[in-house]
């Protein structure tokens, strides 16, 4: 019996690349179009793959590696919060559990890609901060940085939310809002 | 105040939310395109490095 093709493994491993790839870019179809990429990157470049090596890590290398080089070169791309999250709300009849998804997805959608790559990797795809700080070519004391910093904005993001229904459309809500953060601060 | 305690709570509820945002792609089928490129790749032949075109 011949050695698996590795390339066979492939497909196994697109649900978590959307998934990833959505994260990164916060649009459906440009996540998509990054996931093909990384595809044909992946498949004409198999023999890079080390076999009996993390094959998931070694995909979304690709794909981030992708996403910040298109990054650097494109126009700055609008996020899609919308198409990428209320098409995938939660269909689960949990009143408050909806509207906290959607106040996280939009939180979420505000941090920097770095800080949303380093929570994706190490909060949901089940990375340790070493594997995460290899994938993202920094030290294991970045990621954790990234992760943290991403933790606390959230949930000062998330914080504001629960006390107060805001949309920050307008300065008069704006200043309602730093008021009552200094409130909290003193 | 419990603020310490909202904080722990609050990245808790980061945590959890963060996994149910990641597993709701995750259970989505994947679009046809990508059964249709995987097909595609592997007509092209056991080449390596067909490269194939952007």
């Amino acid at each position: 019996m011949s050695a698996p093709d590795p390339r066979e493994e492939l497909v196994e491993h697109l649900p978590a690349m959307r998934a990833f790839a959505m994260s990164l870019t916060r649009n459906s179809a440009t996540a998509d179009d990054m996931v093909q990429d990384t595809v044909v990157k992946a498949w004409t470049n198999i023999d890079k793959f080390e076999p009996g090596t993390n094959m998931r890590a070694w995909l979304f290398t690709i794909l981030r590696n992708n996403f910040y080089s298109n990054r650097r070169k494109a126009v700055r791309e609008v996020a899609d919060v919308d198409g990428v999250f209320t098409d995938r709300l939660s269909q689960k009849p949990d009143h408050d559990g909806r509207l906290q998804m959607n106040d996280f997805k939009t939180a979420f959608a505000k941090l920097p890609d770095e800080q949303r790559e380093a929570l994706i990797l190490v909060g949901a795809s089940g990375f340790a901060y070493e594997e995460a700080a290899e994938m993202c070519g920094v030290r294991v004391g970045t990621i954790k940085s990234r992760v943290n910093r991403g933790r606390n904005k959230l949930a000062e993001l998330m914080g504001l939310k629960d006390d107060e229904a805001l949309e920050m459309t307008d300065s008069a809500t704006v200043a309602v809002v730093a008021d009552h953060l200094n409130g909290r601060l003193t | 105040m419990s603020q310490r305690k909202d904080q722990k709570t609050r990245r808790e509820e980061i945590d959890v939310s963060l996994k149910r945002v990641y597993q709701e792609v995750l259970d989505e089928d994947i679009p046809d395109r990508f059964q249709q490129l995987l097909a595609q790749l592997k007509d092209q032949g056991p080449d390596k490095t067909s490269g194939g075109s952007e």
